[in-house]
Formats: C-alpha cells, sequence, structure tokens
C-alpha cells in the first residue's frame, strides 16, 4: 500500500465534436463565439479556440476510449451527444466538411478547466460545436 | 470587492446598485443568441441570485438597533474590522457603490461559472460590476 502526504488532485475530460463550415481559424471561432474583438473577455475564448485545436482529431477512423465494444462511431455520438448532432454531422460529412471529435481537461489551465466543465454549444454559419457532455 | 468567510458562509460584495443584466452584457461585449451571451447570462444571474441589498436591509429594519452600518457590519455579521474599512473606502468612491450580501457564494447552483468568476476572471468581473474601466 501507498501512503501519499502531499496534494490528492483529481482530474477529468470531457467530450467535443466540432464540424467545420468554413477554415477553422481564430477569427472564425471569436466570430462563432459572440464575443467582440474589443472585449476584455476575448482572451479566454482565444485560449478556447486553441484547447480546441491542440485536441481535435478528424473523426474518420477515430477510436474514441469511452466507445463500448462493437459500438459504431454513429451509435456512440448519438449516446454520447444527441440525435440531432449526430444528423448534422451525417449530413456535414455527405457535404464535404471536416468532422473532428476530441476532449477537453481539466488539468490543462484554469480556463479550459472551466470550459470542461460547461455544456455548450457553438452553432454559427461556420461552425457547429457541440459540448454539451461537458456538463459535471 | 468581496469578502466571504469561506466557501459555505455568507459572502459579500460591492456592487454599482445601477448595473443591471443588458449593462452587464454591453460591458462584457457579446453578440446576442450566441453561446457568449448565454455563458455571461448564466454568470450574471448566479452573482445576483439571492443577493440581497444590505444597505436596504439595514435602513429599513436595523437602523434602530444598531447605530451605523459599520455597527451593523461589525456586530451582526462578523465583518472584520479591516475588511469594513475597506468597503466604505470604495463605497466613498462612488454614490451608487452598495455592499450587498448572500447567504452562500453558491446559492444559484452553478458551482463551476461562480468560481470561474470570481477566482479566473476576479479583477476583470468585480470591475464590471463597479461599473469601472478595466486596465490590465
Amino acid at each position: 500500500m501507498k501512503i501519499k502526504f502531499d496534494f490528492v488532485t483529481n482530474s477529468s475530460s470531457t467530450s467535443f465534436v466540432i464540424i467545420t463550415y468554413d477554415d477553422f481559424t481564430l477569427e472564425n471561432f471569436i466570430e462563432s463565439v459572440g464575443i467582440e474583438n474589443k472585449s476584455i473577455f476575448e482572451d479566454i475564448f482565444e485560449d478556447l479556440f486553441y484547447s480546441f485545436k491542440q485536441n481535435m482529431k478528424n473523426i474518420q477512423g477515430y477510436r474514441h476510449r469511452w466507445m463500448k465494444d462493437g459500438e459504431s462511431m454513429e451509435e456512440f455520438i448519438e449516446r454520447l451527444f444527441s440525435k440531432e448532432t449526430l444528423d448534422k454531422i451525417i449530413d456535414a460529412q455527405k457535404k464535404g466538411y471536416n468532422v473532428y471529435i476530441g476532449e477537453l481537461h481539466s488539468d490543462h489551465g484554469e480556463n479550459e478547466s472551466f470550459f470542461c466543465t460547461d455544456a455548450f454549444i457553438i452553432d454559427s454559419k461556420k461552425m457547429y460545436i457541440d459540448a454539451t457532455v461537458d456538463g459535471w | 470587492m468581496i469578502f466571504n468567510y469561506n466557501d459555505f458562509g455568507l459572502f459579500f460584495i460591492v456592487i454599482d446598485k445601477t448595473i443591471n443584466k443588458e449593462i452587464f452584457l454591453l460591458r462584457i461585449g457579446v453578440k446576442k443568441n450566441t453561446y457568449a451571451e448565454d455563458m455571461f447570462s448564466r454568470m450574471y444571474d448566479g452573482i445576483f441570485s439571492e443577493l440581497i441589498n444590505l444597505e436596504e436591509e439595514y435602513e429599513t429594519y436595523y437602523q434602530i438597533e444598531y447605530k451605523s452600518l459599520e455597527h451593523f457590519l461589525f456586530h451582526k455579521f462578523c465583518v472584520p474590522d479591516d475588511v469594513i474599512k475597506d468597503f466604505l473606502k470604495l463605497k466613498s468612491e462612488n454614490e451608487d457603490y452598495t455592499i450587498f450580501y448572500k447567504k452562500n457564494i453558491y446559492s444559484y447552483g452553478d458551482y463551476g461559472i461562480i468560481r470561474y468568476a470570481f477566482e479566473t476572471l476576479y479583477d476583470k468581473i468585480t470591475n464590471i460590476l463597479l461599473l469601472k474601466d478595466y486596465e490590465n
């Protein structure tokens, strides 16, 4: 048995999917999230953009660690997110748009930690992000 | 500025009493029907949920019992002397600066967004609640 005498921390992660209808750029992201460019809070969404950018993987052929044995990506998306998000993904793939999946982590800085625990959808002409799994 | 004994104790805050949700969101710089608007709306609701105007309460119910606002804060709520001095100093800057309190900082139920507001975003959020310009 091991005994730990200093701080014991608990970290976690939550999943997201991103459909891009345009380039996934900081400019497009800030516009989609709905914060004014001159806002003093733009930096927190800039952080969120880079968190997504670092963690997003192409959904094609991706095997998520939360998928059950024998579960298809479609079944997984519907179970974890929603039928609506699955329909959007199928429609986007038919039209040739890129779809990504990934995770945010609670131990990757204060901003990512907050967004990791918040449940939200970003829906614009340039992108669709479903991070509704993120509610703790 | 804020003061709370601990996470589960009384929470005190000085706010410009003329602020409302519309001004709060305008100062932050969010666009309508976006995630940023939703997120900061929830933050506003979380801050103002169950928030009581302490000065109004003092004047309406306790003025006869406590000879001043300082006595009221010290004897009724056990707010430390140095905190009372800081509150009064801040209040002297603007006649609309008012002391509010609530029984629990997390009364709104969304622990994450309040923690984010008063820890990570403390300076920016308290400046907005005082309708001050933020200087980084």
